[in-house]
């Protein structure tokens, strides 16, 4: 059993992430991120672009299809893209998968925000820019067809360091 | 080794349809390399310590090598794709097998 009184600890918790949420949000508001966003498109498009063409360039002739089907592929100087498989189960006549299940591309951004200060130091901002391609199969009267879906996600992290409590 | 080992290739590799695969085998002793014989169900069967198979359509086979009573096998996945190529793109267009399930 513990003796240690909580409610000091979930105050002092609780006080920091207000502080720390406060903070976030005028500075989301102040430095306008749709400015950013509109400015900065096109070269983020394209390189998420090029990133993804490295993947779909991706040769598979003489991968293991275990090892790639259970882990992946990662491709890239920083391992941004990842492909995951079915192969295995595609050669072995499951129709209602496609061989490639997705591409997934990450594409982290340097963003012009202004970094966050208080009692828990400053904080600089980090965002990321995902893109995932998913692949899905169905079978037919007609055959398999291979239906494409896209998702791309946006999102700024500002990470407050770990804060030692009073116990 | 026992009897005979396959060098290449790996187990569970996949292989492009329409395309040679290379695979080499050596026996114990190595004057039975001449002997040894090739099997698989869709590729048919070769003889020697190297030779060249072939598949058509998409799906798995078991290639086995053999001497003297001893054998040893590999998996392959096969893909068929349009063009023959084997990059991610013309993966994702194969052919499934036939006769698969939905």
């Amino acid at each position: 059993m513990s003796t240690i009184d909580p409610t000091p600890i979930e105050t002092a918790a609780r006080d920091a992430l207000s502080q720390f949420a406060q903070a976030l949000l005028q500075t989301c508001a102040a430095a306008g991120a749709g400015a950013f966003i509109a400015a900065g498109a096109a070269e983020v498009a394209r390189a998420v672009a090029q990133k993804a063409d490295l993947g779909f360039a991706h040769d598979l002739a003489g991968a293991v299809v275990a090892d790639v089907d259970r882990d992946g592929i990662d491709l890239g100087p920083d391992n941004s893209v990842h492909v995951a498989t079915n192969l295995a189960k595609f050669a072995q006549g499951d129709r209602s998968v496609s061989p490639i299940q997705s591409v997934s591309v990450q594409h982290t951004l340097a963003l012009p925000l202004p970094a966050i200060s208080g009692n828990y130091g400053e904080i600089a901002p980090s965002g990321s820019l995902n893109l995932q391609v998913t692949f899905a199969a169905k079978a037919g009267g007609d055959g398999t067809t291979t239906t494409i879906a896209a998702k791309i996600s946006f999102a700024v992290d500002y990470s407050a360091p770990e804060i030692t409590l009073p116990n | 080794m026992n009897g005979i080992d396959i060098l290449q290739p790996r187990d569970g590799i996949l292989v492009i349809a329409g395309r040679d695969v290379a695979f080499e085998a050596h026996a114990n002793p190595p004057e039975r390399d001449n002997d040894i014989r090739w099997s698989s169900k869709r590729a048919g069967a070769k003889r020697g310590p190297v030779v060249s198979l072939r598949w058509q359509q998409t799906g798995v086979d078991r290639v086995v090598a053999s001497v003297g009573g001893h054998e040893c096998g590999v998996t392959v996945y096969i893909v068929k794709t349009p063009t023959g190529g084997s990059t991610l793109s013309d993966v994702l267009q194969s052919e499934p097998p036939i006769g698969g399930s939905a």
